[in-house]
């Protein structure tokens, strides 16, 4: 498993009281497996894929990153190990407004130290393999909708993660765009195995994932039976 | 580095401030400075070391009044040159042609060590006459007589030296024995100001201080005595000091209120593993820059304002070790201020990426 939580437990200050958005919850996504997570809005999906991502601590339970157990570690260990082995795809993908497509992904290996010109060819090769060759000088402004999650994709494959996670990635897209860019990352995380895991209330991320679990009060379902289980 | 180079316009803003202050800092550095040596170059030329004022004066010329008994205790001292000196100011009218002026009339002995050239030591020797501050040069020429202070007796101009001026007034020389004439009439009974003194061995001043009942000052804090000197330094240090805080404070706002605008990026930076060192130092680089290249612009603006403004009336003395000095502070410190919104840098959590509230 290259993604796995274990009775992860996230609450929120809720007024006076506090809430339990993840009420101890497991899951486990196989290398170049594409999970989609629905629920409703405010449900804690969001929340769920920073847990996983790192980006948040929860309040208790194991997140187990490439093989890693991450609870023990420190600011700066779980900085580090974040940025060589998760990439994320953002909601109207959330691009540095003042750089460039293809400093949108050299700016991974600058922040990571290690901008030489291998990363330089391989932002450029992925530029490429995702159709935006043409685009790499452009700023996010002068980008469609499309291109610019095209490039947040590219930006999320650039550290060369285990884990792909995603945040309604076609939510700002028409549907025929939506679909391109949900078979676009699908067909990525299985060509490079990642583990993915997909928030969406969208059809077309659904219809290229492999299973779709729901999160509903706190706990995760399978909604498609094929093959998985409800943990 | 990026924000800076596509969004030069916002960073345009507070540079221009920081400019700004820059450009007044340099300005009021050169007047500080030119003020200063208004107030005592002349002191600060003569080639003594201490001053023996009357106890209680204050290191203040004319409030001290010494005599012979004074003067023999510190000749007496070994390893001490002594010489009485006479300082008043006073107004000159022209007898013939020329204008009034304001004098620093300061008396010495032709033989005096304050006295270094043999021209001005005949000249001192000869008949009574002033040999007066060399910025008088073109106004009065050699030969103009003029009447000090009420008194009947006229004075020719004998010369010019490089005596400068002291309590913002140009000095004027003459023989000790003419300025006791000038100061006290008939009744000088060998009194004058205070005994100037070069040593630079050890020497027991408070010792000798008792003996010649006088009370001696170093040169540097005999200054303090140039009328309005204190007061103006002391003004010219708080306003400067004031512009420096400024800068620093409005770099520190711009920092927190940028911080604070680019927060969700700061996590998103965060989120693609950048460490909070890589952050600050990418914020700081990028403002250190800014501040550095409109201070620099800044303290050349006003070096040329201080320039141009400078030479006429206003004492304006421009030197390059003040204007990079005050450059210097005013760099450093700005980018000092950027110092408060460092917390606001390391408390973004990464999860403000996704759009979710920490
Ligand atoms: N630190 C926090 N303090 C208070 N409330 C929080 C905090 N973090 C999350 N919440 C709340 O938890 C709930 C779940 O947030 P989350 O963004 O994970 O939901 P979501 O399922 O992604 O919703 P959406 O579909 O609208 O994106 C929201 O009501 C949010 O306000
Ligand atoms: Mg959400």
């Amino acid at each position: 498993m290259s993604l796995e939580l274990r009775g992860v437990t996230v609450t929120v200050p809720d007024g006076d009281g506090i809430r339990t958005l993840l009420d101890a919850v497991d899951l486990a996504v196989a290398p170049g497996e594409v999970v989609a997570l629905t629920g409703a809005s405010g449900s804690g999906k969001s929340t769920l894929l920073a847990v996983a991502g790192l980006l948040r601590r929860p309040e208790a339970g194991e997140v187990v990153l490439a093989g890693t157990p991450t609870s023990g570690l420190g600011g700066r260990a779980r900085t580090k190990l974040r940025g060589r082995t998760v990439g994320v795809v953002y909601q109207s993908a959330n691009l540095f407004p003042s750089l460039t497509a293809i400093e949108q992904l050299e700016v991974v290996a600058h922040v990571q130290g290690r901008l030489d010109a291998d990363a330089r060819r391989r932002a450029r090769g992925l530029l490429a393999d995702l159709g935006l060759a043409e685009r790499a000088g452009r700023l996010p402004h002068h980008l469609s909708g499309g291109e610019r999650q095209r490039v947040g994709l590219a930006r999320a494959l650039m550290a060369e993660p285990r884990v792909l996670l995603a945040d309604e990635p076609t939510a700002s897209l028409d549907p025929r765009l939506a679909d391109d860019v949900a078979d676009l990352l699908a067909g990525q995380a299985r060509d490079r195995d990642l583990a993915t895991l997909v928030v969406t209330h969208d059809e077309a991320p659904l219809r290229h994932a492999d299973r779709r679990i729901e999160l509903d009060g706190g706990a995760l379902r399978a909604v498609t039976a094929a093959g998985s289980t409800a943990r | 580095m990026r924000d800076l180079r596509r969004n030069w316009r916002r960073f345009g803003l507070v540079g221009l401030v920081v400019g700004l202050v820059a450009v007044l800092s340099t300005v009021l550095s050169a007047l500080a400075t030119g003020l200063v040596s208004d107030g005592i170059s002349g002191l600060r030329g003569l080639p003594l070391t201490h001053l023996a004022f009357e106890p209680g004066s204050g290191a203040v010329f004319t409030r001290s009044t010494l005599d012979a008994r004074a003067l023999e205790a510190w000749r007496a001292t070994p390893g001490v040159e002594a010489s009485p000196l006479g300082v008043a100011f006073v107004n000159a009218a022209p007898t013939t042609t020329g204008p009034r002026l304001d004098l620093a009339l300061w008396g010495v002995p032709a033989d005096s060590f304050l006295v270094a050239r043999p021209e001005a030591r005949a000249a001192l020797s000869g008949r009574p006459g002033l040999v007066l501050s060399d910025e008088l040069e073109g106004q009065v020429e050699v030969g103009d007589r003029f009447t000090v202070a009420g008194s009947d007796l006229e004075l020719p101009v004998l010369g010019f030296t490089y005596s400068g001026s002291y309590g913002h007034v140009p000095i004027a020389f003459t023989s000790l024995a003419t300025w006791q004439e000038l100061h006290y009439g008939d009744d000088a009974r060998g009194r004058f100001s205070a005994v100037a003194l070069r040593f630079d061995g050890p020497v027991d001043t408070s010792a000798v201080d008792r003996a010649a009942g006088t009370a001696t000052r170093s040169k540097a804090s005999a200054y303090s005595g140039s009328p309005g000197f204190s007061a103006e330094t002391a003004t010219m240090t708080m306003i400067r000091s004031f512009l420096v805080v400024i800068s620093a404070l409005i770099v520190g706002a711009f920092f927190t209120i940028w911080t604070v605008q680019r927060t969700r990026q700061i996590g998103l930076m965060k989120a693609l593993g950048a460490s909070n060192g890589y952050i600050v130092r990418d914020g700081v680089g990028q403002l250190a820059l800014v501040v550095v290249f409109f201070t620099v612009v800044g303290s050349a603006a006003g070096a040329l304002l201080a320039g141009v403004a400078g030479g006429g009336d206003v004492p304006i003395e421009l030197t390059l070790t003040g204007t990079v000095t005050t450059g210097v502070i005013l760099a450093v410190v700005g980018v000092l201020g950027s110092a408060v919104a460092l917390r606001r840098i390391t408390r973004v959590e990464p999860i403000v990426a996704l759009g979710v509230e920490p």
